[in-house]
């Protein structure tokens, strides 16, 4: 059963610590869908729940760049988080597919039906990917507790590779070279594609459509309530922490 | 020395094994298991198993079953061969 009315929340950049504490305090506490739209200021790279911190990022170069590090708590790779814009969208298990991919196809066509009205023939791209012809736009993550699906993805506004890598540590420093030049072949932006920029509220009101569409239901603009709000401030501590950065 | 495995998703592996069992066991990746903490619930589970690619694969099956684990991007058989290559 899909809930006739959800709510959306749009707002600009909070930091990594407080937007994956937002994101989990939603799930947790939230009693409608809830879709949110965000940005990171400062920047951040996001890890998965499984990866070790150590051999994925290169946490002296974050520092001196001033960008956040937090692990997220979903699957899926590392993530920078600069000139895109991510969602996170909340909704009860019952009401989609018990089947994993089944459930990011569904929740993608949010993404993608939104990015077609903005002229972006996106596509799905399973396990967990959102591709223009064979280039990825958007990486997206889910997990599923407190009876709820969350997932949360982020669309690329614009892309540079370069200091992407210049980040993220690489299996074999040897083959860097290589796997930038083949990183810079397989991803692209709404910039490349449109060939000028779009801001983040176009396309934000454009994902909002989307996911009224694909999920037939109305978006209510809205804001955190007091019991989500506290329960933010508790989840901050714990995305900050040394335990929960370097759990593995 | 972690060894890297590429699946439907990357797997990195951090192994020790003593007499022919597994006595130290970390998996890292890029991979999806639900829950996901119950990846805990794996690398312990291993811990004394015999370090063989059919015992590990086998005592795998036997955990996610019984704790009912999804996953996504990996699954007994890219792990079992990961952790023994």
């Amino acid at each position: 059963m899909i809930e006739k009315n959800m709510r959306v929340i749009i707002e600009g950049g909070l930091d990594a610590y407080h937007n994956m504490a937002v994101d989990e305090a939603i799930a947790k506490k939230s009693k409608i869908p809830t879709l949110r739209i965000y940005q990171w200021n400062p920047p951040a790279i996001s890890i998965g729940y499984f990866q070790s911190l150590n051999q994925e990022v290169d946490v002296g170069a974050c520092q001196k760049l001033g960008i956040d590090i937090v692990r997220r708590i979903t699957g899926g790779g590392a993530v920078f988080h600069d000139n895109e814009l991510t969602y996170s969208f909340v909704i009860p298990e019952s009401a989609v597919s018990e089947n994993i991919i089944e459930s990011y196809n569904k929740i993608c066509n949010g993404v993608i039906t939104g990015l077609v009205e903005l002229g972006i023939k996106a596509q799905f791209a399973p396990i967990n990917d959102i591709v223009v012809g064979q280039k990825k736009i958007s990486g997206n993550a889910q997990t599923r507790r407190y009876n709820q699906v969350l997932q949360h993805g982020t669309i690329l506004l614009d892309v540079d590779v370069d200091k992407m890598f210049s980040i993220l540590l690489v299996p074999n420093e040897k083959l860097k070279g290589k796997l930038i030049k083949n990183v810079k072949q397989r991803v692209t932006s709404v910039k490349a594609i449109l060939g000028h920029e779009i801001g983040f509220n176009t396309v934000a009101h454009a994902i909002v459509r989307g996911f009224a569409s694909e999920f037939k239901t109305k978006f209510t603009p809205g804001s955190l309530n007091e019991e989500e709000l506290d329960e933010t401030a508790k989840l901050t501590k714990k995305f900050m922490s040394k335990e929960w950065i370097n759990k593995r | 020395m972690l060894k890297i495995y590429k699946a439907g998703k990357l797997i990195k592996i951090d192994v020790e094994s003593k007499e022919n069992k597994i006595s130290k066991l970390r998996i890292y990746g890029d991979f999806f298991l639900h829950p996901e903490d119950s990846i805990e619930i794996i690398e312990n589970v291993l811990i004394g198993c015999r370090y063989d690619r059919c015992a590990i694969k086998k005592t795998i099956d036997t955990v996610m079953k019984k704790n009912n684990i999804q996953s996504v991007g990996i699954d007994s058989d890219s792990l079992s061969e990961a952790i023994t290559l």
